[in-house]
């Protein structure tokens, strides 16, 4: 064989070996998901088996969706199984909101519904998550009609994400053309995912994997930096020319208020009883004076760009004033949260949402709650 | 710094790279500049230390051989002095940093039978400086070498300085001598492809087994190991895990450091070789840290008189080694008991060689691979009986552990067995094969065909680095 040939088949050599490799690492990969969480082998494999738009378009799990430490029920929703009959002498709750109920960043089962259940024992109280990731408050009257109300529940937790609604509502005033768009706290823990994370199971893992070894000045660098680029592409698409708010507008919080109490009677008239809950999030502390916490802000700031950082800590803080007002003027059950969360890293995997010890705090103070009014 | 940390992978690319532009006595100044920054990331004060060690042993070194030199004229005596004076400062400062405390609190336990109450007399808030156990028997062996005769001293002093602190087996090993390393670093290396190729694949493998295997294996065993109620099955599914993870710990260890070596042109020594398919005491400890085994066999067991007087001398020379061994490990009672056992193991080998010559009449007839694999997982699970002495923190819990050992206690629940099989697995597939295809060097990866090597990199490399724990130390660092 002469020396060209034995180049060329030296470099075949190496390609094939190459193209093996990655082959392997996708099939391993591929293995590992269905060894550990029952995945296709073949398709894809994403979040998006967990919850999709029904054809009223809104936002719903799918029955016995699962991904990763994630799983639905045959209902749909996040928890053990349920009968749509309530059982005699119990008392039944149901947990409304988005990914900060459905749980995100917790280990399984310590997502704060599931913590409560576990506190409230069983034995009286069943607790449903009915929680869906990325579900806007203006969809709960005909998420409760259709999803909800049928397993007759007797009281309804409230947990309503502020900035989410305050950006969504100002998305519709600066894009009169968009329809809908919600900006949620979903897509704050990077649940969307590229065609090409999608089609490589390595890939998002690959990601994952580099970020936890990567030291966290690093990391927190590179997340600033990203969110800062995402920010601006988010602002060029959204803002329409306008400037983000810096305070909550008067007009804003008044709609806020009127889609709470339409929510709160809607439950009455079902003979449910609401239970509002003010929001707590580490933005409602303040911006300025945590510094420490500015890439988190930062990040979440790129999913409500409509509002600038201390316009997201005026929402946490105007809204839930009202949620307050909302509950004494109907008579609304109202749980104290805001500042119930120890506002540190501890306690917030984000802005929103929580570890496991902060889902804890949520879980044993509405656990409380209940115990002493049902 | 450690092999499994970011720094680390930032800094040996960097290592390596300018290495090989530099020629040979600026790249072991660069090596000893790079050996000084890895160490002293942990701690740069115990930096000092392996400054005195290096000092201490280039001089008394240079002054044995000024006496060899003189022939007939020798003064043995001054001779023994410099040597003297190594010993002393090796093991004394082996000895203040390791095993003052250990000391003075048995000293303050004895004293406390006699009535005297004192506890925190003697206590001092020492730090164990990381790896001091094997550097420190790496320059002894320099100076004992040089004073029986085996090799010449060099007056090459920033050499001599990188052969203390070489880093990629600085802080455990292997315990390199410096009859082989010294060379290595004195001469011209020259960049070899298929050694370097060597040498990535050793700094794969051993992050491998580091990573996957031993740090996965860890929460499991530190879990079973604090259960307040275990059962048979748990003491021996935790202890068969700890066999697993101290050896892909150390091991990994180990290959990491000859792989570095390698990218770097220098050959370290086998430190494993297949330890857990060892059929009896003597071939484990062949296979197992053997540069350990080794310096111990040449440096304490011959001197005591190895086998050469009798059996009896012969069984005490190796149970001193090995208590010596067991306390070199750590100032521990658990470490000190599991060298008593392994000694004890060693000598009731030897006693019982006739006996099992005796039955060679009927074991004659079972096929030799049967009888082979049959001694391999008795003697692993031997083995495994003194890792409780080892890993177990305290007498008490070596006796609560034993107990359960030996009056079966509760049921069999194989889902213990699941993370064994998960992490363990895939290592013993590879480290099998490998035995298989060769008896005495675990390089299987360069004779299999590259693409299949090029599919095996990719199941390993899934594995490492999509279930890399967290990066925690290294078992051994803490010798």
């Amino acid at each position: 064989m002469n020396g060209r040939k034995l180049t060329l088949k030296k470099t075949g050599n190496y390609v094939i070996a190459i193209l093996l490799f990655c082959i392997f690492v996708e099939v391993t990969a591929r293995l590992d998901d269905w060894i550990k969480h029952d995945a296709p082998f073949e398709s894809t494999y994403t979040a998006r088996r967990l919850r999709t738009w029904d054809d009223e378009g809104i936002r719903v799990n799918i029955s016995n969706g699962g991904f990763e430490k994630w799983k639905n029920n045959s209902h749909g929703f996040r928890g053990p199984e349920i009968d749509i009959e309530k059982p005699a002498n119990i008392t039944r709750i149901v947990c409304l909101g988005a990914s900060e109920s459905y749980g995100l960043y917790e280990s399984p089962d310590h997502e704060w519904p599931a913590q409560m259940r576990q506190e409230l024992n069983g034995d009286s109280y069943e607790v449903i998550n009915a929680a869906t990731v990325g579900l806007p408050m203006t969809q709960y009257i005909q998420y409760l009609e259709k999803y909800v109300l049928k397993f007759s529940p007797d009281a309804i937790v409230l947990y309503i994400e502020p900035a989410s609604y305050v950006a969504a509502r100002q998305r519709a005033i600066n894009n009169p053309e968009i329809k809908s768009s919600s900006p949620t706290a979903t897509a704050q823990a990077g649940f969307s995912m590229s065609m090409i994370k999608e089609s490589f199971r390595t890939v998002p893992k690959l990601q994952r994997a580099i970020k936890q070894f990567l030291p966290v000045s690093v990391m927190n660098e590179y997340y600033r930096k990203d969110a800062l680029k995402k920010i601006e592409i988010s602002e060029k698409r959204y803002l329409n020319g306008n400037a983000p708010l810096e305070r909550v507008t008067a007009d804003c919080l008044e709609d806020y208020r009127k889609d709470l109490i339409e929510v709160i009677e809607f439950l009455k008239s079902n003979n449910c009883q609401a239970l509002l809950c003010t929001y707590p999030s580490l933005i409602s502390g303040g911006v300025k004076e945590k510094e420490e916490h500015m890439t988190i802000f930062l990040e979440a700031r790129r999913f409500v760009v409509e509002l600038t950082l201390e316009g997201m800590s005026d929402a946490a803080i105007q809204l839930n004033d009202v949620s307050r007002s909302v509950a004494e003027e109907t008579g609304t059950l109202l749980i104290e949260l805001e500042n119930v969360v120890p506002r540190d890293k501890d306690h917030f995997a984000d802005n929103v949402h929580y570890t496991d010890a902060g889902a804890e705090v949520v879980a044993r103070t509405m656990a409380q709650f209940i115990q002493s009014n049902f | 710094m450690l092999f499994n940390s970011f720094i680390f992978a930032v800094f040996f690319p960097i290592v390596v790279g300018l290495y090989w532009i530099l020629p040979l006595r600026a790249q072991n100044l660069m090596l000893l500049a790079a050996s000084y920054v890895f160490y002293g990331y942990w701690d740069w004060r115990f930096l000092s230390l392996i400054a005195i060690s290096t000092i201490v042993d280039y001089f008394t070194g240079l002054k044995i051989q000024a006496e060899n030199d003189k022939g007939e004229k020798a003064s043995k005596k001054l001779k023994k002095r410099w040597l003297i004076v190594s010993m002393v400062t090796n093991l004394g400062l082996l000895g203040f940093f390791k095993y003052f405390n250990f000391f003075t609190d048995s000293m303050t336990d004895l004293l406390s039978n006699f009535g005297i109450q004192n506890p925190d007399m003697f206590y001092l808030d020492i730090i164990l400086p990381v790896g001091i156990s094997f550097y420190t028997f790496q320059t002894m062996s320099y100076t004992i070498d040089i004073y029986r005769g085996e090799m010449k001293p060099t007056r090459r002093f920033f050499d001599f300085a990188l052969y203390v602190s070489f880093f990629p087996q600085l802080v455990a090993g292997p315990i390199e001598r410096a009859k082989a390393l010294l060379p290595r670093i004195l001469n011209k290396r020259k960049f070899n492809k298929v050694q370097f190729y060597e040498g990535v694949h050793l700094i794969f493998w051993g992050l491998f087994k580091k990573v996957y295997v031993a740090d996965n294996l860890a929460p499991m065993v530190d879990q079973l190991y604090t259960s307040s109620d275990p059962t048979t099955f748990h003491v021996m599914v935790a202890t068969w895990a700890f066999y697993v993870q101290v050896y892909c710990d150390f091991s990994g260890y180990s290959d990491i450091a000859r792989g570095c070596a390698k990218c770097l042109g220098i050959e370290l020594m086998l430190n494993f070789n297949f330890p857990l398919i060892a059929t009896n005491p003597s071939d484990r400890w062949r296979r197992w840290h053997i540069s350990l085994s080794t310096w111990l066999r040449d440096y304490l067991y011959i001197p005591l008189g190895g086998n050469r007087k009798g059996s009896f001398m012969n069984y005490r020379n190796l149970l001193i080694t090995m208590f010596l061994g067991g306390l070199w490990h750590g100032a521990a009672y658990s470490y000190v008991i599991w060298g008593v056992w392994e000694g004890i193991f060693l000598i009731g080998h030897r006693l019982m060689r006739p006996i099992f010559k005796g039955t060679e009449f009927i074991t004659k007839y079972i096929p030799y691979r049967i009888r082979h694999v049959f001694r391999v997982v008795v003697f692993f699970n031997l083995v495994c009986f003194g890792w409780i002495f080892f890993r177990s923190q305290s007498p008490g819990q070596i006796w609560d552990m034993l107990q359960t050992v030996f009056i079966w206690r509760g049921s069999i629940d194989l889902a213990l067995l699941i993370p064994l099989v998960q992490y363990g697995g895939p290592m013993f597939m590879v480290e099998i094969i490998a035995y298989l295809s060769s008896k005495e060097n675990p390089h299987l990866f360069q004779k299999i065909p590259l693409a299949l090597r090029g599919a095996v990199y990719g199941v390993m490399f899934y594995l490492f680095a999509m279930h890399a724990a967290s990066a925690q130390s290294f078992v051994y660092f803490q010798f």
